[in-house]
């Protein structure tokens, strides 16, 4: 091919190429404004992956998967009347559709009796027909021990842990009932000893949840940003009122965090790694005037990029969102060899157009093939079965090409006009010379030294792990991150749950009871909790009869004071031993709560001097009874509880539009702790067909970067082998300049053994990219040494270009660990250890190679 | 000697010499025979979150035909004087803070050890009678046994053990559900042979559901088999002294 006509084109048509240029970014702007940014992780799997089918199914059957979680810091009081005051403020921000601030508490008091399990019920049995303190008191600790203290096993402690918790939180407070009465309390404890709290609040009584139900689905976007935008607008607004602090969380909250993160991240990356270039360019060719045109198509490369994206693809991944800073890394390595001949030819005494018309004799058949390595590099990744990968491939492959096109075209044009300033010769110092003259002198020396450092990182890289911990790679500090991880704090509440869908009552039922089986399983919020069996409900509503049936027309409100103090003493006891069970389980809260009750001794001065207290003991037990024998009367057991007369605000929870039924599957322990991650997949397994859910969708995308990243490397090295061996066409030298690039993977999976790094979804895709880039520079060593047939006049001509390049690139990709998402940091990371251990490897192990097999002398 | 005939007698050989499964379980049984022991043990439970719990406690074993055996533990000061004692199938918990002393539920056996990674049926394994077996791998030093439970209740599907050759004691116990899935894993080193029973002095369990790691560690001075224990210890009704 004649590369001179294509110069002689450049210098002939530069202006129309600039206006054409200017056109085709101009549009490229437009598209580019329109490109949207995702950063679910549903979005890296393949759309007709089950998991993603069902998921999406989800999502658009059933409303209450999309719900956003307020939390409410504060006092306990403070936090009630912010509750009361914000809700219907809430309800009207733009996509909400419901709020829910209260536990069901109606339904639970009305449906006492066919909602508690037979064995309960007779647990309960003296608490429930107590027309006296005594009974009542006896009652509960008759409950306490059948519970708790006769197993004597604290697995229940753990599993019941929130309960068991807001159990001794209303034992505290009717505790100081009985020391300081008061008639709303009273019966505040007892609508709580049938029902739990009416808000949801924390045992600890330091946060409060409300749940804003919306039409908005996470993959909007535009409309989870004015979702979250708006809710936070107003929950900021009044907080200070009410001395409460409010944040959310929740899928759309992570969300819309995520993406100003990562937007902020690459914008602020991109911005430094420009900066650093430019300066590396100034350093370089001491003219600021090359510096910004080697910029310019840089820049044009990447918006042509992102409009190709928009109409290829339509929107941005977490992965190719990283696009800028990757071109700005590689890209510019086109301009600094246009740059560079265009400027060996100036100052030799060309004009600017022989200078131009050498370029593309002498240097852009090079760049050609180079970016072309480049991007066959990245579209390997397009092969890949995982979406995050492929579209990465597709993307970072037309991006080459784009910057390539820029490169050729635009920068020369831009020389034609203001390349007319001449670069002066300057002295070299001849540091490179020096330097290789050392490692040619001591080559044994230099590859003992690097075999050994082999032989440690062989050593060490097993001890590579791949991270299961999906939080380790998002922000640190992040608002609804922080929110999410107080939730399993205080109320043992996670998003990271898995949803399953099952066709009817019958069969959800059944599931339950094998998902109560699985040790790894907390919790099971489904519906069919409120929706006994017709014979559970009758064996009830007999039971309840039975109770009803004791209850007198009146409370007794008898007094048995010693008796009483007996019950207190023994209900003390019965907290010790729960708090020493807790104690050798190390469930630590428990014991906390345990013992301030106990230590407070609050039960020993109301038992030892029950007397003293006799009015207000007598006042509390006409609240209390009163309110308590009013629920138990007042309890159903005449009609039974069905679908269809079950409230709708419960349905609505659980009921899909087609009539499925959605159960959420809470993990017992830290899902992200890799062994529990393990055992709990591994029980879920059986029922993937029914599942999906965040936690499935993370887990999925962890496991199959980890899976596709492996293939994805494998493939790399061998079409670049391919490439090398029809480049090189010889089958030494193409082994030669892939040995550095294999050295230094090697290295870098020692350091990273040695220094405990962990691969993440995110870093797993630096590997083939460090191969492909890596082995660059090898490639140009070996290219001009073949030409040269000497070593040293070779690196004395490449080292410059090949360091200069090198700085370019850990420039760009060094810049992504001033990232605060941390999967970025972790990319940038490896990128900049790997492609620097790689520029070593070709100066140091490469050349001493070459020396070594070619016999060169020292 | 043909060659052939050489084969043919080593194969014979070794069928001759292996141990059917049935044998290695009552081997393993053989292997902790005594009538007595005792022990002190340090007992250390480490939660996922990483908070820590150290106790120490006294064991008493005795077996006949119904086997007692009492915990009685001796740190931290709050557990001082609570004691645990099993016979049979019925548990009896004395807590000292307290002075009160309760049997158990019958479900409690199956239940964690006051709140450790171990049940009350992981310290009171009898393989011949509650287990039926198969070997999964017979190797040099040890072999793989499959051991599933004849008690249906039981939390576990089937055990996997490593059993060593050289004296028939489990060295890990692996515990699996019915989805197949490992869910607690028992480690046992650090052997030794007193009063010329071979005996684990670590045992470390491990609760993969919940991240509980229970250690227990044994002072080796401390361990006495078939000594003359009072019989008192296993006296329900002298828990309080």
């Amino acid at each position: 091919m004649k590369w001179n006509r294509f110069g002689e084109l450049i210098v002939n048509k530069h202006k129309i190429i600039l206006v054409i240029a200017t056109f085709v970014t101009l549009a490229a702007i437009f598209f580019t404004s329109r490109l949207k940014i995702k950063t679910q992780m549903m979005d890296l799997l393949p759309q007709k992956e089950e998991l993603v089918i069902n998921f999406n199914k989800i999502m658009n059957n059933f409303d209450a998967f999309d719900t956003v979680i307020i939390g409410i810091e504060g006092e306990e009081q403070d936090i009630i009347n912010y509750i009361k005051f914000i809700e219907d403020k809430v309800e009207d921000v733009f996509g909400v559709d419901r709020v829910i601030t209260e536990s069901q508490v109606d339904f639970l008091q009305k449906n006492l009796i066919l909602l508690t399990e037979r064995e309960d019920l007779e647990n309960l049995e003296t608490m429930l027909t107590a027309d006296n303190l005594r009974d009542f008191v006896k009652g509960l600790n008759e409950n306490f021990e059948n519970s708790y203290t006769s197993g004597s096993d604290s697995e229940n402690l753990s599993k019941d842990k929130t309960e068991l918790l807001m159990m001794t939180n209303t034992l505290q407070d009717f505790l100081t009932n009985l020391k300081d009465p008061n008639p709303e309390r009273s019966q505040r404890i007892a609508d709580e000893f049938v029902s739990g709290k009416k808000y949801m609040i924390s045992p600890d009584r330091s946060m409060g949840l409300i749940f804003a139900r919306t039409s908005i689905s996470t993959m909007d976007g535009d409309g989870t940003l004015k979702l979250i935008n708006g809710l936070e607008e107003v929950l900021f607004k009044h907080e200070a009122e009410f001395n409460v602090e409010a944040n959310v969380t929740g899928l759309h909250a992570i969300q819309r965090d995520e993406l100003v993160t990562t937007e902020r991240d690459m914008s602020r990356s991109s911005l430094i790694s420009l900066l650093l270039i430019i300066l590396i360019f100034i350093l370089g060719f001491r003219l600021i005037r090359y510096s910004v045109m080697a910029v310019i198509p840089l820049i044009l490369g990447i918006i042509w990029a992102l409009a190709l994206t928009y109409i290829l693809i339509g929107y941005l991944n977490l992965m190719t969102m990283m696009l800028g800073a990757i071109l700005i890394g590689l890209g510019i390595d086109y301009s600094i060899h246009v740059i560079s001949l265009f400027n060996e030819r100036r100052i030799s005494g060309g004009t600017v157009d022989e200078a131009i018309i050498f370029t593309f004799e002498k240097a852009i058949p090079g760049v050609i093939s180079g970016s072309i390595t480049t991007a066959l590099g990245f579209f390997v990744f397009s092969f890949s079965s995982f979406k995050g990968f492929s579209e990465f491939g597709i993307v970072l492959g037309i991006g080459i090409f784009c910057t390539l096109i820029a490169s050729i075209f635009v920068l020369p044009s831009l020389l034609k006009i203001f390349g007319k300033k001449r670069l002066k010769q300057r002295e070299h110092n001849g540091f490179m010379l020096k330097f290789e003259s050392f490692i040619i002198n001591k080559r044994w020396l230099v590859v003992a030294l690097i075999l050994l450092a082999l032989a440690w990182s062989f050593y060490k890289m097993n001890s590579v792990r791949f991270e299961t911990d999906m939080m380790k790679i998002e922000p640190k500090g992040l608002a609804s991150i922080e929110l999410n991880k107080k939730l399993i704090d205080k109320f043992e509440f996670t998003s990271d749950t898995s949803i399953l869908v099952s066709e009817s009552i019958e069969e959800t039922r059944m599931l339950k009871e094998e998902f109560d089986d699985l040790s790894t399983v907390g919790s099971i919020d489904t519906i069919v909790d409120y929706l006994p069996t017709m014979e559970e409900q009758q064996e009830r509503a007999e039971y309840g009869a039975l109770v009803k049936s004791k209850l007198k027309s009146e409370p007794s409100f008898d007094l048995y004071l010693d008796e009483l103090s007996e019950e207190l003493f023994r209900l003390e006891n019965n907290l010790i031993e729960l708090s020493d069970l807790a104690y050798v389980g190390a469930e630590k809260k428990i014991v906390t709560y345990c013992d301030t009750i106990v230590n407070s001794g609050i039960i020993a001065d109301l038992a030892e001097d029950i007397y003293a207290y006799e009015s207000n003991i007598v006042s509390v037990q006409k609240q209390l009874i009163s309110r308590y024998q009013e629920h138990i009367a007042a309890a159903n057991i005449e009609e039974t509880i069905t679908l269809e007369n079950l409230p709708d605000n419960i349905k609505e929870n659980y009921l899909g539009k087609d009539g499925k039924i959605m159960t959420t599957i809470y993990p017992e322990s830290d899902v992200w702790q890799e062994k529990f991650q393990n055992l709990h997949v591994s029980q879920l397994s059986p029922y993937i067909k029914n599942l999906s859910g965040n936690l499935l969708v993370m887990l999925k995308v962890i496991s199959i970067s980890g899976s596709e990243g492996k293939k994805v490397l494998v493939w790399t090295v061998i079409l670049i082998f391919i490439v090398l061996l029809i480049d090189l066409r010889n089958f030494k030298y193409a082994t030669l300049a892939m040995l550095p690039m294999i050295a230094s993977f090697v290295l870098l999976l020692g350091i990273m053994g040695t220094f405990d790094i962990k691969f993440t979804m995110m870093s797993v895709i630096a590997l083939p990219m460090i191969i492909g880039i890596g082995v660059d520079d090898g490639i140009h060593l070996i290219h001009r040494y073949k030409i040269e047939k000497q070593l040293l006049p070779t690196v004395r001509s490449t080292g410059r270009a090949i360091t200069m390049t090198t700085l370019t690139t850990i420039a760009a990709f060094g810049t992504l660990m001033v990232s605060e998402y941390r999967g970025f940091i972790g990319y940038g990371l490896l990128l900049t250890l790997g492609i620097g251990l790689a520029y070593l490897m070709t100066v140091c192990f490469l050349v001493s190679l070459i020396s070594i097999v070619d016999k060169v002398k020292k | 000697m043909k060659t052939g005939t050489l084969l043919l007698l080593i194969l014979l050989g070794s069928f001759l010499t292996a141990e059917t499964a049935d044998e290695i379980l009552v081997k393993m049984e053989n292997a902790g025979e005594y009538t007595t022991s005792e022990m002190e043990s340090e007992m250390k439970i480490v939660t996922a979150k990483g908070d820590e719990t150290k106790m120490r406690l006294m064991s008493y074993e005795k077996r006949g035909d119904e086997d007692f055996s009492l915990m009685w533990f001796t740190e931290p000061a709050r557990l001082k004087g609570t004691k645990i004692l099993t016979k049979g199938d019925n548990i009896w918990y004395y807590n000292v803070r307290t002075n009160r002393d309760r049997l158990l539920t019958k479900s409690a056996k199956k239940g964690s050890m006051m709140g450790s990674s171990f049940s009350y049926d992981d310290m009171d394994m009898e393989y011949t009678k509650d287990f039926t077996a198969q070997i999964l791998e017979d190797k040099k030093d040890f072999y793989w046994i499959k051991a599933v439970p004849l008690d249906e209740d039981r939390k576990y599907s089937y055990l996997k053990i490593k059993v060593r050759k050289e004296d028939f004691l489990p060295e890990i116990v692996e515990y699996y559900d019915k989805t197949e899935s490992k869910y607690k894993e028992m480690i046992l080193d650090e052997f030794v042979t007193i009063d010329d029973h071979p005996t684990a002095l670590n045992i470390r369990m491990e609760d993969l559901s919940n991240g509980k790691i229970t250690y227990m560690i044994t002072d080796p001075e401390t361990l006495k088999f078939n000594s003359d224990l009072n019989e008192d210890l296993f006296n329900e009704k002298k828990l309080k002294q």
